[in-house]
């Protein structure tokens, strides 16, 4: 024992003979590194990449790394390229562009994400082209090349491409904008809000909702008028309701944002009420109210709609007194509907808070659709008095299908089934007696079973 | 973002990949190969894509798992519903866990191939497993981790990643010792404070001075009564490297509880809150001031008439505060007027979220996301902490020895014993 | 109040509230900066230790001797590593304190003791990372039970350097089943010579791992250790 310990700490002497450090030691380094990169074990090739991102600096070195692209096949190539790039020296540039003319997919999308760390302005053209024209990975790999690229005049550039380029350029140029980041140049994206083409209207929007300011909420507004009712008309409008949350104080992000509606023609404000209604708060509520309950009776509707978009429950007393004192039936049902959905916001309130208001609701329901308007929101107070005060309806064939769904998606919340579990499995027992949805069937089951459900998307 | 209907599409590639289990020739195959998925990062090929035909079972990943709680059934529902991955095997120290993860598995997959392990050792010692994922309690995380590098396992480690300061550089030093991709398992911290970051990142804020990150509360010393044993549970195995206790329901259970109704809550299997969710949190402020890479070198105790807080004082002139009165959670001073040159955000690779990240890092052997020294460094900021709380006073942190300057009785503090027969 | 907590510690067990040792903890916190207070402090643990208290008492004075103990606490804690209830917090309170005494109870432990015990005891001469520590695991390397074997050899990896590489590599060449632990403290031995500039002595243990005949993992593991050894020379 004692014997081979000695021999061994003589070997490590011997070893331990200074060797010429500098220049011979990088060769040595860069020598050891290539061997690696052609390994057809990824494991040991990945070794070398390591050290290509990390060591050896210097020109030739790099180049000397990149000259061993055309020996590898195209797995190894692609990684030797995407590392040259985490490398960022761009000596590698020149080789990197050649594989750009490669047979292969994923060598050519790995050449165009490297020049976005080690290309210059020289590369936009092809950078440009590859966003439309080549395949949905190298379109990918330029739009992450164009988001990365360090030039700092890049964003001028292409705001100004985004002005006279094709509809789907357009837009893949605004979402490089959004994700650069690009506040100073706004004017171009707020142009594109009205652009003729639905697509990019839509990315001008949701480019604004991401990076614009307040100063923009006026000019944002034409874009929501411009944009299709439905969907497109929907994102608008969340997209203004983030940047009005940028404003942190409640009575001035609803002053700025009647502030903005003031830019816009009288007869077209009413449009805008579902608006309102996603950006929420105090002085908001009484603006809209006030239509609500104004003479005009066409612009009651819209008013009581906006107050159902509320994105809290602010606005849920509002409504119930609307609901309460409503002569028509149409403006009582809608009322009453809107009330229930605020009450059952998921928002700052705990879910005791939210429980107390749906028995509020369920005390004030006149009819059968609005008590199972209450029964269905109850789902959203995660507590297992929800349950409790659900369950009772399972008796009652009207509302025993909105009962059986409540209770299980309360089930889904293994924070109140856990505790709960004898209760509730006596629950989902009686869901699986009484329902014939057959996906409430197999979730109440896995329920039972300690299992969770994942929702389809 | 799970683009895959999950389900295999073809019964007979099932069977092959069964058969190519018995030994190490499918896994050497993988390695060797260059798989097609193989290549460029953070795009999606029509070959990594994953409504593609299913990989060849060549292809495709080995996974197991280990610790399949509440935490691990949702991690193994996000590998398992891949499929790009073959999901084989795992482990747990409670039957019943055992007994409905093969169940789940077999069912998936409509075989009946699932092994299930008591012992994570036997699990380690298969050839054809590629990777793991750890779901266990976090006093189980650094012998897992270091133990699946031995074993030559890429690890997706859920968070916190650490129980002690000394654990972090160990399991580090592992997987780099093994050129093993190790992810740590915290996906808030990309996704949870985007408002932050992009503008953060963009320069918008100039020089970040400070950023508040509001979380807790302390672990607590475990010292429930014994309770009978109304679960098929190894409870040696449980408790593992901690100290022993008797059983107890709260004890081990793994609900979401920092309050003393479950594991988080003891300090002998978490860092409490501080660790729990600090690992997002943290986690979220170091990204967001892009010192994810850095340790602090001081933190700051402070207890006056507004409370307690901390100040962690990072090497740039960072500060990052814990619990500042009157501040909310990320929130951030910066320097007015100033607007800094904008840098690109690192994103997940591939696809799926951290998920699809580990898996696309499995494959190319880059660096993922959440690489577990960015989870360790994370993790420190609670521990340190931790400890100055307990110790009620500031410490200095020599980040490149790992030590606290000047204080023998935090540096007691760095790592603790552990229970025989295990060992780091 | 320190009095009525070593009280309460009489009877302190499993489900008695913590709320009631909490004078313990605030005296362990505060006796930082009077090193007299915390003199007499410890006496009181130790006596504790000493005494008739339950296994949870003693576990819980372990973790406090941990934080402020000396060599004074090591006769009683060598005591408690040899029994099964406390051996582990007691260990953890060895590994801790300062100074050959504890350095010297665990080695004793650890030839004296068996099963997990001994193990537990070579594991904590590993954790106190003394390089002196490396003449006292080497006798394990040829122990008969893999398990302790495994164990000192992780040990050794854990105090890395010079000296426990010496005391592996003839245990690798001899070993005759698992060497996984052996070879994996090996690579941690050569880590902490790269960490303290040593890079030819940590080259020569990669370059020992890196031929054909060496399992493809730990061929990986040498050529990133040389790659590293590579890169080091760079630096310098």
């Amino acid at each position: 024992m004692f014997r081979r310990s000695v021999s061994f700490l003589m070997l490590l002497a011997l070893c331990a003979i200074p060797r010429i450090a500098g220049a011979d030691a990088s060769s040595d380094l860069v020598e050891q590194i290539v061997k690696l990169l052609s390994n057809p074990d990824r494991e040991f090739r990945a070794a070398g990449l390591e050290k290509v991102r990390t060591s050896a600096k210097g020109a030739a070195q790099t180049q000397a790394f990149a000259a061993q692209l055309p020996k590898l096949d195209d797995s190894a190539r692609a990684a030797l390229i995407t590392a040259l790039g985490d490398r960022g020296d761009a000596a590698a540039r020149p080789a990197v562009l050649e594989q750009l003319g490669s047979t292969n997919e994923d060598v050519r999308a790995a050449a165009l994400v490297a020049l976005g760390e080690i290309g210059s302005a020289s590369d936009l053209a092809v950078l440009l082209k590859s966003l439309t024209s080549a395949s949905g990975a190298e379109q990918q790999a330029a739009r992450i090349a164009l988001t990365r690229m360090r030039d700092a005049t890049l964003v001028k550039t292409i705001a100004a491409e985004s002005k006279s380029a094709g509809p789907q350029l357009r837009g893949k140029l605004i979402e490089v904008l959004a994700a650069r980041r690009a506040t100073g140049e706004l004017d171009a994206i707020i142009a594109a809000t009205t652009d003729s083409d639905g697509g990019v209207r839509t990315i001008a929007m949701n480019a604004l909702g991401q990076i614009g300011k307040p100063d923009q909420l006026a000019a944002m507004l034409p874009g929501v008028l411009k944009a299709e009712k439905g969907r497109e008309r929907d994102n608008a409008e969340r997209n203004v309701a983030e940047v009005c949350k940028r404003i942190d104080n409640e009575d001035q992000r609803g002053a700025a944002l009647i502030s903005a509606l003031g830019t816009i023609d009288a007869g077209q404000r009413d449009e805008l009420m579902p608006l309102i209604g996603r950006v929420g708060g105090r002085r908001l509520i009484k603006f809209v109210a006030d239509i609500a309950t104004g003479d005009d009776a066409s612009r009651r509707s819209v008013g009581i709609d906006a107050l159902g978009k509320w994105p809290d429950a602010s606005s849920a007393d509002t409504l119930l007194e609307i609901a309460s004192k409503a002569k028509d039936a149409a403006v009582r049902r809608q009322a009453f509907l809107a009330f229930v959905k605020v009450c059952a916001n998921r928002d700052d309130r705990n879910d005791q808070q939210r429980l107390e208001r749906m028995k509020q609701a369920l005390k004030e329901a006149r009819t059968t659709e609005e008590k199972i308007a209450v029964i269905n929101r109850t789902r959203t107070a995660y507590d297992v008095e929800s349950m409790r005060l659900v369950r009772p309806f399972l008796d009652q064939p009207e509302y025993c299908q909105a009962a059986c769904e409540t209770i299980v998606e309360l089930a889904h919340q293994r924070q109140i089934r856990d505790p709960n579990k004898a209760e509730f499995d006596s629950v989902l027992d009686q869901v699986i007696k009484l329902t014939d949805n057959k996906e409430l069937i197999e979730r109440a089951n896995r329920y039972k079973r300690g299992e969770t459900w994942e929702r389809k998307r | 973002m799970n683009r895959t209907s999950g389900k295999p599409t073809c019964k007979a590639n099932v069977a092959s990949v069964a058969d190519g289990h018995r030994g190490a020739t499918r896994r050497q195959f993988l390695k060797a190969a260059g798989a097609a998925a193989i290549g460029a990062p953070l795009i999606i090929t029509s070959s990594a894509l994953g409504n593609a035909d299913r990989p060849a079972a060549s292809d495709r990943i080995v996974m197991a798992g280990i610790g399949i709680g509440n935490q691990g059934r949702g991690d193994q529902g996000a590998f398992l519903g891949r499929n790009d991955v073959q999901y084989v095997a795992m482990c747990d120290v409670r039957d019943a866990n055992r007994k409905q993860c093969k169940a789940n598995i077999d069912n998936h997959y409509q075989n009946k191939d699932c092994k299930t392990y008591g012992d994570f050792r036997e699990l380690l010692a298969r050839d054809d497993i590629d990777a793991v994922h750890i779901a266990t309690p976090d006093h189980w995380h650094a012998i897992l981790v270091i133990e699946a590098c031995r074993s030559g396992k890429d690890v997706y480690c859920q968070k916190p990643e650490t129980l002690t300061l000394r654990e972090g550089p160990l399991m580090v030093a592992a997987a780099r010792r093994y050129g093993r991709v190790v992810s740590g398992g915290s996906q808030r911290v990309m996704e949870d404070y985007r408002g932050m970051l992009e503008p953060a990142w963009a320069g918008e804020f100039g020089t970040i001075k400070s950023i508040n990150v509001n979380v807790g509360p302390l672990p607590q010393l475990c010292n429930l009564p014994a309770e009978d044993m109304n679960e098929d549970i190894d409870w040696d195995m449980w408790l593992g490297p901690a100290s022993w206790g008797p059983y107890n329901s709260k004890r081990c259970s793994g609900s979401y509880s920092i309050n003393g109704a479950s594991w988080r809550s003891f300090s002998d299997y978490s860092g409490g809150g501080m660790t729990d969710w600090g690992a997002h949190h943290f986690g979220g402020a170091t990204f967001v001031c892009d010192v994810r890479e850095l340790q602090p070198t001081e933190v700051v105790y402070n207890d006056n008439a507004q409370g307690k807080w901390l100040d962690y004082i990072y090497p740039n002139g960072l500060t990052i505060h814990h619990n500042k009165p009157n501040s909310g959670n990320l929130q951030i001073v910066g320097t007015p007027g100033e607007k800094l040159a904008p840098k690109p955000i690192p994103e997940y690779k591939g696809w799926g979220g951290i998920y699809g990240d580990f898996i696309h890092c499995v494959k190319t052997r880059e660096t993922p996301f959440r690489d577990i020294e960015r989870g360790v460094n994370t993790c420190v900021l609670a521990h340190l902490g931790n400890i100055a709380y307990q110790l009620r006073r500031s410490l200095k942190w020599d980040a490149a020895a790992q030590q606290f300057v000047d204080d023998e009785e935090a540096n007691r503090m760095v790592d603790r014993g552990r229970r025989e027969p295990w060992q780091l | 109040m320190l009095d009525q907590a070593f009280e309460a510690l009489k009877k302190y067990d499993y489900g008695t509230p913590i709320s009631e040792l909490q004078a313990i903890e605030d005296a362990v916190v505060a006796s930082h900066t009077d090193a007299a207070v915390r003199q007499d402090l410890e006496k009181r643990l130790i006596a504790a230790l000493d005494s008739g208290i339950s296994r949870d008492a003693k576990d819980y004075v372990c973790r406090k001797v941990a934080m402020i103990g000396s060599p004074a606490a090591v006769p009683v804690l060598s005591k408690l590593a040899a029994s099964e209830e406390n051996s582990h917090l007691a260990r953890h309170a060895l590994e801790r304190i300062p100074g050959p005494e504890a350095a010297a109870a665990l080695a004793t432990a650890a030839t004296q003791l068996t099963g997990k015990l001994k193990i537990g005891a070579i594991a904590s001469i590993g954790a106190r990372r003394e390089t002196a520590g490396v003449a006292s695991l080497a006798p394990f390397l040829k122990d008969a039970d893999p398990a302790v074997v495994r164990s000192a050899a992780l040990s050794l990896g854990t105090i890395g350097g010079a000296e426990a590489a010496a005391v592996l590599q003839p245990a690798i060449q001899s070993a005759t089943g698992d060497k996984t632990a052996l070879i994996d403290s090996l690579l941690q031995c050569a880590e902490s010579l790269l960490n303290s500039k040593k890079t030819a002595e940590a080259k020569a243990i990669y370059e020992s791992l890196s031929g054909d005949q060496q399992p493809r993992l730990i061929r990986l593991a040498a050529t990133r250790g040389l790659l590293a050894c590579g890169a080091k020379a760079v630096e310098s």
